[in-house]
């Protein structure tokens, strides 16, 4: 890794004194610098879909990338049928659809109230909410597992929902709010002149405006609760309510030596991610731009 | 207008849902943490208070703990001195990609929205001494002699797990410096090149300056995900070898669940919340901006 | 107490195995009639009651994570013919790795939410803060006489004269070893530490990785250092006197000489590479698939042999010793214990039903015989009536280690006190193995480790 690295910053050093002329020659380095860094990026992805195609024991063979003598595809049915993947797929769906609506609801709202409204307590209670991005989730682990078994919410989805909401607000008032100090305030004054409420204001005039900043604050609390697994692990106990992550760490436990199905289920895993990233990249990186850049 | 923006009953609404929320979720189980804190709690049964002395021995005779904190700062330094300005450097160039510029950003982001266990698992097997990816590609272009125990050895193991963490949030940090430069306008590129500026010095000059905002937000994400890490190092090595790759939210984890110092793990959970408290706020003070906004 | 029992049944053992083996017919015509282990339990256990009552739903905790190999296979499928024997009884699984399930089974108890049935290690570390908490429903003996366990097996799961779960089978700890990676590089197999220390060292000349295990998780390192420690000081029981308070780890020759043992074999590389960082189904993989030569871990893994996913050439050739003698310890001192079993939860609405599953568990021809067919381990109950003759030769390996003791070491060191010792003896172990501290050096560790417990 290191001697790569070094290697592109040389590469970039020569390329920007030559510079201005954009010379095909330094396009074309340019390009290959690129295309070096996005395959050492995709590379794993690859791997692991290489690799889920092959038998156990190829495993151990002695090249990076191998042709299958023939495709292994029952790695996959013994993923779908074993690891409860359809049902896992769905439950991770549904909680962090929920999730993601309902903080950017809340997020909306509060960015609303804190970069709008006028009140003593708006500056400290925006810091205070703030500081929960310095938060772990796994100092909450235990209180809130006592806490939950108190309101007889484990084994619940609420009992992950609540916290995954709670965890998303911080950052998503970050987004949202920072991009509402970039939206002029006629024209909600003119809503207002025309008799319209608060709540009909964000609902109806600020929303729409800030569906770029709403679409990035979903996207990234997707990928994050998506993928998380230690409150899956801790608060859920029965099969009905568990998730993606928690399948594969079942998974590779369940059947330690068959790594063939092992890399079937992380390719399963990994695949509707980098799909839906992929449908929603332009919207995201609009999205942050919109928001951020004033931050 | 500002009898409407400051009606308490509608700020109460708007705030109230997502405050609460944010209290009982986050807030309380921190204080609960607190109170088990200052005892000896096994987990199991009854305990007893033991005032602050979880609290000393973190602070004065737990080399563990502060191994975890220096692990975490050594990431935070390489993630900001090593993969932001790589990002940087990366989001300029994609931008000048020209028609595969959205591929690249594309792929750039890929390993961040894999989930962890997939990338780890995959880590793993890609530095596993015997048949791991790296000790093949080494002695295939005749390297063999750098071979390692990647993950096995005390010193390098901690270099391997910062690797990782940088690869899987570097898309991240791409796409933040790449969307800051699309909110440059279009038209200071086209004056500098009229002004003859060569195109660093358009750079390092003009633009980077512009994204100071863009690097403040960045750079507050990242410290915020390096002093928070845990499921890299929980699913890659468990802070092994000899605790030389823990990080406090795994010790925090191990202490409390695996050796059972349930009271204890939780005063580690407190100390780490209020160095991160300290650390968020000296960093606000070097940008100087109140804390409201980092 | 425990160890002599251990061993004394082993000792009966070696009566009726030789029985069995010049008898095979006799016990295979016994038994012919019912190949299938899941059609043939409809006499036993599970009373009609359970029948015609109210839809029962019961919670199962394990930690057997592998549902589809060894005892997690066998462990469901029983759990799955009650449930068709039962229609109205429901067993939720839930199945977590050992490490995992620790941690979780602390949540549980925490909050005081126990599942119904859940498995449990007849060790102080992990059973005595349950009963000290009254977590667990104690159990009536004589409800289970008809299941046969070996004398002693249920000390471990007892305190006070109460019982609060039962065993599910006796571990110990052994060398498999890969007969081909030693023929071919014209080695023989090991039969003191000496000869041990000496075929690593070629092995590893030869580019073959010698032993592996898995340190990730920590917990056979303790228990090989018993087996180290033993070899010196010729009786187990001084590693439990010095735990006990009788003495001290640093300064003692014997266990110095030991950690050196240890020490040269992880200077010499003795050790798989990357074993720190390889969990349990890493490591088992890199000795399956030939990567290593030995591979020290349980008698449970007698299914090495049929495991199809490794190839056969491995399979044909995998075998097991105990580990090697020296001049003050035998072969036949062997570092075993009474593992993982079961126990229930006081706190179930179901006790009833939970301990009625028990009983159908460890009927005889269920859990004891299913195990011992499979391979998958060696039950905890009287099981020389389902010896066949034609167990695998790795099958007949172990049972000749099991019946050939004469002393054994009883619980490993790191589970005879709390967690916190028990972390601490694993960190000091990984250290040790992985050369990051002195023979004297891991000493005192442990010493710090044995003071947690005063």
């Amino acid at each position: 890794m290191g001697a790569i690295t070094a290697q592109t910053n040389q590469h970039t050093a020569g390329s920007k004194k030559k510079k201005d002329a954009a010379s095909p020659a330094l396009k074309a380095v340019l390009h290959l610098i690129l295309w070096v860094v996005a395959l050492l990026q995709i590379f794993p992805l690859i791997w692991l879909i290489n690799y889920s195609f092959l038998k156990s024991g190829d495993f151990f063979g002695s090249g990076i990338l191998k042709w299958p003598k023939s495709f292994e595809w029952n790695n996959y049915v013994n993923a779908f049928t074993y690891g409860s993947v359809p049902r896992f797929l769905l439950n991770s769906l549904f909680i962090t659809t929920v999730t993601i609506l309902v903080a950017a609801f809340l997020a909306l709202m509060l960015s609303y109230a804190f970069t709008r409204m006028e009140w003593k307590l708006r500056g400290p209670a925006m810091a205070f909410i703030m500081l929960g991005m310095i938060v772990p989730i796994h100092a909450t682990l235990l209180p809130n597992f006592i806490l939950f078994d108190k309101l007889n919410l484990i084994d619940n989805p609420l009992s992950l929902i609540l916290p995954y909401i709670a965890f998303s607000l911080p950052i998503s008032l970050l987004i949202i709010s920072g991009f509402l100090e970039t939206i002029p305030r006629s024209i909600e004054e003119s809503a207002v002149m025309d008799g319209c409420s608060v709540f009909g204001v964000i609902f109806r005039i600020i929303m729409p405006i800030t569906k770029p900043a709403i679409a990035t604050v979903c996207i990234m609390n997707f990928i994050s609760w998506w993928n998380e697994f230690i409150m899956a692990n801790t608060f859920l106990t029965s099969e009905t309510f568990k998730t993606l992550p928690f399948s594969i760490m079942k998974f590779t436990g369940q059947y330690s030596s068959n790594y063939g199905a092992q890399f079937a289920v992380m390719t399963i895993i990994a695949l509707p991610t980098v799909i839906i990233y992929l449908l929603f990249t332009e919207q995201m990186s609009r999205g942050i731009t919109a928001g951020a850049v004033k931050g | 207008m500002h009898k409407l923006m400051s009606n308490r009953i509608t700020i109460f609404w708007l705030v109230a849902p997502g405050f609460l929320l944010f209290l009982f979720m986050v807030c309380f189980p921190i204080i609960m943490s607190g109170y088990y804190g200052t005892t000896n709690w096994t987990g199991i049964g009854a305990y007893e208070f033991v005032g602050f002395d979880n609290y000393t021995k973190i602070l004065f005779h737990d080399g563990v703990f502060w191994r975890s904190l220096l692990n975490a700062l050594l990431l935070l330094a390489a993630t900001l001195l090593i993969q932001h300005p790589l990002a940087l450097l990366f989001a300029i160039f994609v931008t000048h990609a020209g028609k595969f510029e959205k591929w690249f950003r594309a792929i750039f982001f890929i390993p961040a929205v894999i989930s962890i266990v997939v990338t780890s698992k995959m880590w793993v097997s890609v530095f596993h001494p015997n048949f791991g990816m790296l000790n093949k590609l080494l002695e295939g272009v005749g390297l063999g002699t750098w071979k390692q125990d990647w993950l096995g050895d005390p010193q390098i193991a901690i270099w391997c797990v910062i690797v990782v963490v940088m690869w899987q949030g570097f898309g991240y940090a791409l796409l933040l410096y790449y969307a800051g430069l699309q909110g440059i306008p279009k038209d200071l590129f086209e004056a500098a090149e009229l002004d003859g500026a060569g195109r660093v010095n358009l750079y390092t000059r003009v633009i980077i300056p512009l994204l100071s905002p863009m690097v403040r937000v960045a750079v507050v994400i990242a410290v915020t995900a390096c002093l928070k890490q845990m499921e890299t190092v929980f699913l890659m090595t468990n802070g092994g070898p000899a605790n030389t790759t823990q990080f406090i939210g795994n010790y925090l984890y191990k202490t409390a669940f695996s050796s059972s110092l349930y009271g204890y793990g939780n005063a580690i959970s407190v100390v780490f919340v209020i160095i991160c408290l300290i650390i968020t706020l000296a960093m606000n003070k070097a940008f100087k901006k109140d804390v409201g906004e980092f | 107490m425990r160890k002599i029992w251990i061993t004394l049944v082993a000792m009966l053992m070696v009566f009726s195995v030789a029985a069995c083996s010049s008898g095979n017919n006799g016990t295979n015509g016994n038994k012919g009639a019912s190949p299938s282990p899941t059609n043939e339990t409809k006499e036993t256990a599970a009373p009609d009651e359970g029948k015609k009552a109210d839809p029962v739903t019961l919670k199962f905790f394990t930690a057997l994570a592998d549902r589809s190999n060894g005892a997690g296979k066998i462990e469901q499928a029983i759990i799955d013919s009650y449930m068709a024997e039962n229609p109205n009884v429901k067993i939720e699984v839930e199945a977590l790795q050992d490490e995992p399930y620790k941690a979780k089974i602390k949540v549980y108890a925490s909050t005081d939410a126990l599942p119904d049935i859940i498995q449990a290690w007849g060790q102080t570390s992990f059973i005595k803060p349950l009963i000290d908490n009254n977590m667990l429903l104690e159990l009536n003996e004589s409800e289970f006489d008809s299941s046969n366990f070996v004398p002693g097996a249920k000390d471990g799961f007892s305190q006070d004269g109460k019982l609060y779960g039962l065993p599910r089978g006796t571990d110990f700890l052994v060398i498999y070893y890969n007969k081909k990676l030693f023929d071919d590089n014209g080695l023989s197999v090991p039969t003191t530490t000496a000869e041990l220390l000496e075929v690593s060292k070629q092995l590893r000349a030869k580019g073959i990785n010698p032993i592996a295990t898995n340190a990730m998780e920590g917990w056979s390192l303790p228990i090989w250092f018993e087996y180290a420690a033993q070899r010196h000081t010729g009786d187990f029981n001084k590693m439990d006197a010095v735990l006990k308070g009788e003495g001290k780890f640093s300064g003692d020759a014997d266990f110095l000489a030991a950690a050196q043992d240890i020490a040269a074999l992880a200077e010499n590389k003795g050790l798989a590479d990357g074993f720190l960082t390889a969990d349990y189904g890493t490591s088992r993989n890199l000795f399956g698939q030939g990567q290593a030569a030995m591979y020290v871990m349980g008698n449970w893994e007698a299914g090495l042999a049929t495991d199809e996913n490794f190839p056969e050439e491995f399979r044909n050739n995998v075998g097991a010793i105990s580990y090697p003698a020296s001049d003050k310890g035998k072969a036949t001192d062997v570092a075993a214990w009474y593992g993982g079993g079961y126990s229930v939860s006081k706190t179930s609405k179901n006790t009833e039903a939970a301990v009625a599953f028990l009983k159908y568990f460890f009927a005889p021809e269920n859990w004891a015989k299913q195990v011992w067919e499979t391979g998958s381990g060696t039950p905890a109950q009287k099981f020389d009536q389902f010896l066949t003759g034609n167990e695998t030769a790795l099958q007949k390996q172990l049972v000749d280690i099991f019946s050939a003791m004469t002393s054994s070491s009883g619980t490993p060191v790191h589970d005879n006190g709390t967690d916190e010792f028990k972390t601490k003896v694993m960190e000091a172990h990984q250290k040790l193995f992985g050369k990051q501290i002195t023979p004297e050096q891991f000493l005192t560790e442990m010493d710090a480790a044995v003071a947690v417990l005063k």
